[in-house]
């Protein structure tokens, strides 16, 4: 028993950081449609980001989101112009084989400005454990939740409260509809993108500190995300954490209790499974057409 | 009209088509170098390694090239490939043989690849210097000239159960038997042949405990469940064989799931980035023994040229790439070391790239642990040998053990350096005082 | 009205896309040289697979990343029966398309129910579930990866030199350029576009799309599984992570979306031209700076993409339409 909650609280913390990963792709290909296959490329560029301002400042990663916050929005906002605004328009296929080409961009660009070494961050709780009722938790994955829980709560009062998160939320249903209500689309579209990238930055800066970053090591983090948001459910944010969970906890037991390296056998028959049972996803609204 | 328009379209495909083929350069021969082939992956998924590799490659032939070079003053000069998967080292390896027109390749580090550009190399009567693909296998497919200088799977994997019995039981004051051993490895070719077919097949001979042979896979994010499996078995000795990414994560789950083992072996390569490994984990990397082929800590032991030749590749190596690390990553020793031994030991008394030639030297070649970097020697299997033919059969393993980002050889016995210390205090108490050292050290 | 077998060949002759096969079928002969036989040889293995690929998702429009699930299939197949129980490569070639047909139809059933992209990642997932599988498997068996025995002769499917491979290729081309062909001008073919069009509508006149999908994905795996077999035969060593790489299947999509999709020649004309793109990207620059050919590589795959949305093909046709133009009005 004491073993299974051990399990349990792991693979929720695991949990958690898969949340945080995916989340970014969630917006991304909730609100503008866009099939994002370098996403997990993205990540490994926000975590080169954290590496970087901990390298020349010295300050904790966490800290550094002040700065790489801004950055990544204005970042979002530009690879929406330039790239993602041509993009959304074009059918499946084209997003598919873009954003293909830019992870190989992103992967080589990355290997050629910090060579192919492994990079990571040492923070002060690197080390640190949380030690309770024979139940270990360690402090980075702590941290790592409780951004995680920050930013979840931000982002849905932002959708919810806020008028642009509606307007958000309005786009994302129905463009059309929106457009004729007077919501200039483009706009909130790269406002999207921009929270999108803000969102692949936390995700990045938290997992640098328990972590080594390396130009491939988004290639993994890619699929994970995309079966963790569709699972979820489309633009569903819930979804999103949930779907998160129960790939986390899955890998956990099955590692545990069957084999450790059928692990990721199991999550994609789970995944597999669940789409015949929900075919949109356990969050997802039935028969949306974009 | 229409048969104008279609002409047009055929000859704009037939140019665009030809146009790639045309600008593959072809190589001028002659000239005062002599073309060494390298094929490596330099790109995707195994490039970090494979460019670890190039790097002390490279460098070696500067050494070479500086010295004045080989045959006459000729420098050599590397043509790359990339091998970045199973097509491309098919074509690479084709590219370089037949349009570089190399004489002779170095290379090819991964073990599923050197399946594939072996073959190649062999249909050519091409020499092929192999760093160090590990898999047996590789030895039992009759290509006759290809060279084996690093250790070979079933080997490194029954010396570092050797290294269990000899070294680690007597200081952890046990009998061997009563040891229980946790054999941990990444599920692929490279992790199934060493840690599998090797370390556990050796320590089953050896009639030692294993009380869990666990292969995952690499891309796991989180270990603990795996840790937690093991810790279960409460071993004393955890064997791990692995890459960077997942012996990085294993251990730190390792450390966060509080998994205390007297022993923690790292067979393979994430410790030899000790910079690295300390500024992930600080302290509790102390003493973690590192199994590998080569030996950065037994400089000491090298005969004097040899370890000023070492020295030298230090320096270079820190200066050309601009690396802050002072220890060179086993990868870019590995390279360095299987290079030079090729351009120091073969291509000189063989005059020629003539495979016949370089077969003679090979053959004869006979080389003392203090001449090579690499633990153990240089001297060849003869290429008849069923098992392990074109294999350096001196090729050995060392044990190192760290100590605040340092590494010290604990074994074999005649090169150690100081004695092994074990077993390992818990996690969070492994902080170790130099001045203890001072005493160990023999 | 009948037509007959001369005027076919007559109308086929006119097409620029045999002349354009017909004229790679010549190239090997005049390429003495063995390392571009090699390049032709995967030119047109992969033309192959990409068209194959092309069946379902260029003219079905389900876009299936999961193709690499039928090739690592075949290429066990094949690979194992040959080394292990010495089974003539032929053979395991006929099992590999069988057993390619019916994994198609296993995966068919599980995600044909799916829309558009939740289709294309449930196929991702089903491959590397397959993946992980294989991999779990071989762990437990002498070796993980499998190595095929050369002994050359036709009925071992291993020649000494390359041409062979290259024309076994060509052949392979061939039949699923021709078998397409006759798909696309049959009614099967037809109701095919209707579903890819749109299947409400296509479902509404009373096509059974779900059962014309799977059809379709069927021939596809077969033909993929077969492919698989050949390249098993090929590189003489397969490893689980090596022929259950997703990235084998974005290859497949990425050659007929840049040659263009949904058309006959586009994959063709896609591979044709990428195939030697990367080849020489990764041998432009060599050593530590080999990323910068793939890193342009990537820039050219996104620039087409943005400014060419219907692939190469489709870029021929706004050409072409211009020359037509100004030859019929001179005077603009």
């Amino acid at each position: 028993m004491e073993i299974f909650i051990q399990l349990i609280i792991n693979g929720c913390l695991t949990g958690t950081t898969y949340a945080l990963m995916a989340l970014g792709l969630s917006i991304i290909f909730g609100t503008l449609g866009l099939i994002n296959f370098a996403h997990g490329d993205f990540i490994m560029l926000a975590m080169y980001g954290g590496f970087l301002i901990s390298l020349f400042s010295g300050m904790d990663p966490y800290l550094g989101l002040f700065i790489m916050l801004p950055i990544s929005f204005v970042l979002g906002v530009g690879l929406y112009r330039v790239l993602f605004k041509r993009l959304i328009d074009a059918p499946e296929e084209a997003h598919i084989i873009a954003t293909f080409g830019l992870s190989f961009v992103f992967q080589y660009g990355a290997m050629l400005l910090f060579s192919a070494e492994y990079k990571s961050v040492s923070t002060d709780y690197s080390a640190d454990v949380f030690h309770i009722w024979n139940q270990y938790i360690d402090y980075p994955h702590i941290y790592g939740a409780m951004a995680a829980v920050i930013l979840i709560a931000l982002l849905i009062s932002f959708l919810r409260y806020t008028n642009t998160g509606r307007a958000i939320r309005a786009v994302s249903e129905q463009r059309r509809g929106a457009m004729m209500i007077g919501i200039n689309v483009h706009k909130i579209y790269a406002i999207a993108a921009g929270i999108g990238l803000c969102c692949i930055a936390v995700s990045g800066v938290s997992l640098i500190t328990f972590e080594s970053v390396h130009p491939t090591i988004g290639v993994h983090f890619n699929l994970l995300c995309w079966i963790i948001v569709v699972l979820g459910g489309i633009g569903s944010i819930p979804g999103t954490i949930v779907g998160a969970m129960i790939i986390a906890v899955l890998e956990m037991l099955v590692g545990y209790y069957f084999e450790p390296t059928l692990t990721t056998f199991a999550y994609f028959i789970m995944f597999l499974a669940i789409l015949m049972i929900r075919p949109s996803g356990i969050f997802g609204i039935k028969e949306r057409r974009a | 009209m229409k048969r104008a328009f279609t002409n047009y379209v055929v000859i704009t495909m037939v140019c665009l088509f030809i146009l790639p083929f045309g600008s593959f350069a072809m190589a001028d021969a002659g000239s005062k170098t002599v073309k060494i082939g390298v094929i490596l992956p330099l790109t995707g998924p195994q490039a970090p390694i494979g460019r670890e590799v190039l790097r002390g490659i490279e460098v070696a032939a500067d050494m070479v090239n500086d010295m004045g070079g080989i045959w006459n003053k000729q420098k050599i000069s590397l043509v790359t490939g990339d091998a970045a998967n199973s097509e491309s080292a098919r074509t690479e390896t084709e590219r370089l043989i037949t349009v570089e027109k190399v004489k002779l390749l170095i290379g090819v580090y991964s073990s599923s690849l050197a399946f594939i550009v072996h073959p190649i190399a062999d249909k050519y009567n091409v020499v092929f210097w192999e760093t160090n693909a590990i898999a047996d296998r590789l030895r039992q497919m009759g290509h006759e000239n290809t060279y084996f200088f690093g250790p070979m799977a079933s080997g490194w994997g029954s010396q570092a159960a050797d290294c269990v019995v000899e070294l680690i039981a007597p200081k952890l004051k046990k009998d061997p038997k009563e040891l229980k051993i946790a054999v941990v490895y990444q599920g692929t070719e490279w992790g199934k042949s060493l840690s599998h077919d090797g370390f556990v097949k050796r320590a089953n001979e050896l009639g030692l405990n294993i009380v869990i042979d666990a292969p995952y896979d690499p891309n796991t994010m989180d270990f603990s469940s795996l840790i937690l499996k093991i810790k279960r078995t409460n071993p004393d000795i955890v064997h791990t064989q692995n890459y960077l990414d997942d012996g990085y994560r294993l251990f730190r789950d390792a450390r966060k799931n509080g998994l205390n083992p007297k022993v923690w072996i790292a067979d393979g390569c994430p410790w030899a980035y000790v910079d690295e490994a300390f500024q992930k984990f600080g302290d509790d990397m102390n003493y973690v023994l590192d199994l590998n082929q080569v030996a950065g800590g037994n400089i000491w032991s090298l005969s004097p040229t040899t370890q000023s030749q070492y020295r030298e590749f230090l320096d270079r190596y820190t200066k050309k790439y601009n690396v802050k690390s002072v220890a060179a990553s086993s990868d870019v020793a590995v390279g360095f070391t299987s290079a030079i031994a090729l351009f120091e030991h073969v291509l000189p008394a063989a005059g020629s790239l003539d495979p016949k030639k370089i077969a003679e030297v090979v053959n004869d070649l006979s080389l003392p642990a203090t001449s090579t970097a690499r633990p153990g020697g240089i001297k060849f299997a003869p290429q008849s040998d069923p098992v392990q033919a074109g294999q350096n059969i001196r090729a050995g393993v060392v044990a190192r053990q760290i100590f605040n980002k340092k590494y010290y050889t604990v074994w074999p016995k005649d090169s150690a350096e100081i004695e092994a210390i074990f077993p390992a205090p818990p996690f969070g108490k492994r902080a170790f005082d130099d001045k203890n050292l001072e005493m160990l050290i023999k | 009205m009948k037509i007959t077998t001369g005027q076919r060949l007559q109308s086929y002759m006119k097409d620029p896309l045999v002349l354009f096969i017909a004229v790679l079928g010549i190239l090997p002969l005049f390429s003495s040289h063995h390392f571009y036989l090699q390049m032709l040889t995967l030119v047109f293995l992969f033309a192959f697979f990409s068209e194959a690929w092309n069946i379902i998702s260029g003219f079905g429009k389900q876009f299936s990343l999961g193709h690499v699930a039928f090739f690592g299939v075949g290429a066990y197949i094949t690979g194992i029966l040959y080394s292990d129980y010495g089974i003539s490569p032929w053979i395991g070639l006929v099992l590999s398309g069988a057993f390619g047909v019916l994994l198609a139809l296993l995966i068919g059933f599980a995600t044909f129910r799916l829309r558009a992209f939740f289709f294309t990642l449930s196929t991702i997932a089903c491959a590397e579930a397959l993946r992980v599988l294989v991999t779990y498997w071989r762990l437990g068996s002498s070796g993980l990866g499998t190595t095929i025995p050369a002994v050359n002769g036709l009925e071992n499917l291993t020649f000494s030199h390359e041409i062979c491979y290259t024309y076994i290729a060509y052949i392979l081309l061939l039949v699923v350029v021709f078998v397409t062909y006759r798909i696309t001008k049959s009614r099967i073919g037809y109701y095919l576009l209707a579903t890819g069009g749109d299947e409400e509508a296509a479902k509404s006149l009373g096509v059974n799309t779900y059962r014309i999908k799977l059809a379709v994905f069927a021939i596809s795996g077969f033909f993929t599984a077969i492919g698989g077999g050949f390249y098993c035969m090929y590189m003489r060593y397969i490893e689980p992570s090596m022929v259950f790489a997703v990235d084998f299947s974005v290859q497949f999509a990425v050659f007929a979306i840049v040659g263009g999709l949904g058309t006959i020649a586009g994959p063709i004309l896609g591979s044709v031209i990428l195939i030697p793109l990367s080849t020489f990207f990764r041998s432009w620059i060599g050593g530590l700076f080999t990323p910068i050919g793939f890193l342009i590589y990537g820039i050219i795959l996104v620039i087409i993409i943005l400014f060419l949305p219907g692939g190469l093909m489709k870029g021929i046709s706004i050409v072409k339409d211009k020359i037509v133009q100004k030859i019929n009005n001179p005077q603009e």
